[in-house]
């Protein structure tokens, strides 16, 4: 069923039973009030009746009879019937009425008023006190009038609500379509959205409804799938690009050897250039298969218990060898004395791998200047910040940093292939943490890691 | 020892200016001063009885002070402390004898987006503090754009 049907539908069932439920109760009041005051009217007409033939003087029952006459309306098939009944013992001393009940009867002993209805009939009995017996005065009439009023409400209640029931229909229906009218038109404008027009956006919707937001969403999205499809070809670009220039150099190098004889001192020198770069075709095809790998295999590496400290200072110790002019100074003063705070459950290889690429970053793009390393533990995790006073990342490359072989703007000269983040972030995804950058244009970088610790990785897996 | 302003709104993401301060003073110890805007209330009994530590205390959550502890505790060396500041003021001369009381260095101010706050007494200093503080430095910020508030009007029933 579309939206639109059923929307309207349920406006329709809602409002119907709304309107029944106010209708009926409209209706009920009324016949209520109108029973009440004939009722009433009958009483009065009961008390004057019992007034005007039941006490002894003459002239008084000709001024009743009178005033009964002129001013108060005889009702419609009126009858009054007075009995006369012994009160104390509550017993009758003539044969009453057998066709009305007798509790009608024993609740006028009783309360010395009743009132009764009857099919169209309405009944009023009391119970009148003379001066010498007692009397029951029972007058009854028939409310045609009143019958007539209620027919003529119930009718056009009947009417009204059917009327409204048409036009909350119409306005409904059409309601619906103008509301949803913006659905059809995003439908259409995302159809039209494809590989080759990625760059397409929504019309931006005016207002904060949900459609509005519908489309900022969709446009959002939109963005981060041109931004992951630009990468992706520029991923392919770069490493075919990156691939081919070793390649290249190998290919020149390999010519020039077979050009024309040369001495043995030459051949060595050509085949140690051509070992250079295949290391370096190498390297890179290796960081291409680690990055795959994580993309593909995160469960299936080896996890053991890991002293985080002892991995750093391994790391700075290799790193002296690699890179013997580095200012890298490690703060351990934060770490608590408590072993298990700062052991976590991972795979060493892996870890490695990810902090030795953040490490070398910071070092390569500090020119070697001062890099810090600091960690601490709180709360079940642990905190490694690494910061350098480089060149920074510009602030509008910071959302592209992760992406891999994304290389900034600023640091071209640099020796790089743009996959060390990228596969820091993996890594350290895979191992449940979480890795943020904070970083100015030439005032440096803050990396920082936050790592679960065995304990509180434990808790989170069971 | 210098003094850093910063607006705040009692967020995760807003505490990522305090990273940016220590990123940009590596070699001073920081007296970091948190600010956040504060209406004052209507009646006079509510502002017989407002006190400012007390609404600034009922705006922390658990998931802010262990972030603030957790900063603290990473950069011990950089922040000296961490401290709150309510303005109530309305406007630039009421900032800056704010400001004059304060006595602050500098600023650090989100780049292009503004603080959400949850309740419509609670403000975004940051246009008070990119008007009158001298050195100001504006750094992005990443983490939820916070859903303004949505006005009800009637006419938007209709306004389809």
């Amino acid at each position: 069923m579309q939206l639109r049907t059923k929307i309207t539908s349920v406006f329709i069932v809602l409002t119907s039973l709304f309107l029944t439920g106010v209708f009926m109760l409209i209706y009920y009041v009324s016949r209520e009030y109108t029973e009440n005051e004939f009722y009433l009217r009958l009483s009065q007409r009961a008390t004057i009746a019992a007034e005007a033939y039941l006490e002894a003087d003459q002239m008084n029952a000709d001024i009743y009879d009178d005033i009964r006459i002129k001013h108060l309306q005889t009702l419609p098939k009126e009858k009054e019937i007075i009995y006369p009944v012994d009160a104390k013992p509550k017993r009758p001393l003539t044969a009453l009425d057998s066709t009305l009940p007798k509790r009608f009867f024993q609740q006028i002993f009783t309360e010395e008023y009743a009132e009764l209805k009857k099919g169209d009939y309405y009944y009023t009995g009391l119970l009148y006190h003379d001066s010498e017996s007692d009397f029951i005065v029972v007058l009854s009439a028939t409310d045609l009038y009143g019958f007539a009023k209620l027919d003529v409400l119930r009718n056009t209640l009947i009417i009204a609500f059917f009327v409204s029931i048409v036009f909350i229909f119409i306005l409904g229906n059409y309601y619906a379509k103008q509301a949803l009218s913006p659905i059809s038109r995003i439908i259409n404008e995302v159809n039209s959205i494809r590989a080759e027009n990625l760059s397409l956006r929504l019309g931006t919707v005016n207002g904060k409804d949900e459609l509005a937001e519908l489309s900022h969403t969709f446009n959002n999205m939109l963005d981060r799938l041109q931004l992951s499809f630009d990468l992706q070809s520029n991923f392919i670009n770069n490493a075919s690009h990156e691939l081919r220039n070793p390649l290249t150099a190998i290919l020149g190098q390999t010519e020039v050897a077979l050009d024309r004889e040369r001495s043995a001192g030459e051949y060595h020198s050509i085949l140690k250039k051509i070992e250079a770069e295949a290391s370096r075709l190498d390297f890179l095809v290796n960081g291409l298969l680690k990055l795959a790998k994580t993309d593909f295999d995160s469960k299936g590496f080896v996890i053991n218990a890991i002293r985080i400290d002892e991995l750093v200072l391994d790391l700075k110790r290799n790193i002296d060898v690699a890179i013997p002019d580095n200012k890298i100074t490690l703060d351990f003063e934060g770490l608590p004395k408590n072993e298990d705070a700062i052991t976590l459950l991972g795979s060493d290889s892996l870890l490695r791998v990810a902090l030795s690429n953040v490490l070398e970053n910071a070092c390569k793009f500090s020119e070697n200047n001062r890099v810090e390393i600091k960690i601490v533990s709180d709360s079940g995790n642990i905190l490694i910040s690494i910061s350098d006073e480089g060149v920074g990342i510009p602030e509008d490359e910071l959302k592209n940093i992760f992406e891999p072989f994304f290389r900034a703007s600023n640091v071209r000269e640099i020796d790089g292939f743009g996959f060390g983040l990228p596969l820091a972030y993996r890594i350290i995804k895979m191992h449940s943490g979480e890795i943020r950058v904070i970083s100015q244009k030439d005032r440096g970088t803050l990396v920082k890691i936050r790592l679960p610790n065995k304990k509180k990785y434990l808790s989170t897996i069971h | 020892m210098k003094k850093i302003l910063i607006p705040t709104d009692f967020s995760v993401a807003s505490l990522q200016l305090v990273e940016y301060a220590v990123l940009n003073n590596p070699e001073s110890r920081l007296h970091i001063v948190l600010v956040a805007g504060h209406r004052l209330p209507d009646t006079r009994w509510a502002m017989i009885h407002f006190n400012e530590r007390e609404e600034i205390h009922k705006q922390f959550t658990d998931v802010f002070i262990t972030a603030k502890r957790c900063l603290m505790l990473e950069h011990k060396k950089s922040i000296e402390t961490i401290s709150f500041e309510l303005f109530t003021g309305e406007n630039s001369c009421a900032f800056q004898n704010f400001l004059e009381h304060l006595d602050a260095d500098e600023a650090i101010v989100p780049k292009a987006r503004s603080l959400h706050c949850r309740d419509r007494k609670w403000f975004d200093t940051t246009k008070y503090l990119k008007k009158n503080v001298k050195n100001v430095t504006e750094v992005p910020v990443e983490g939820p754009v916070g859903i303004p508030k949505q006005k009800f009007s009637f006419i938007n029933l209709f306004n389809l």
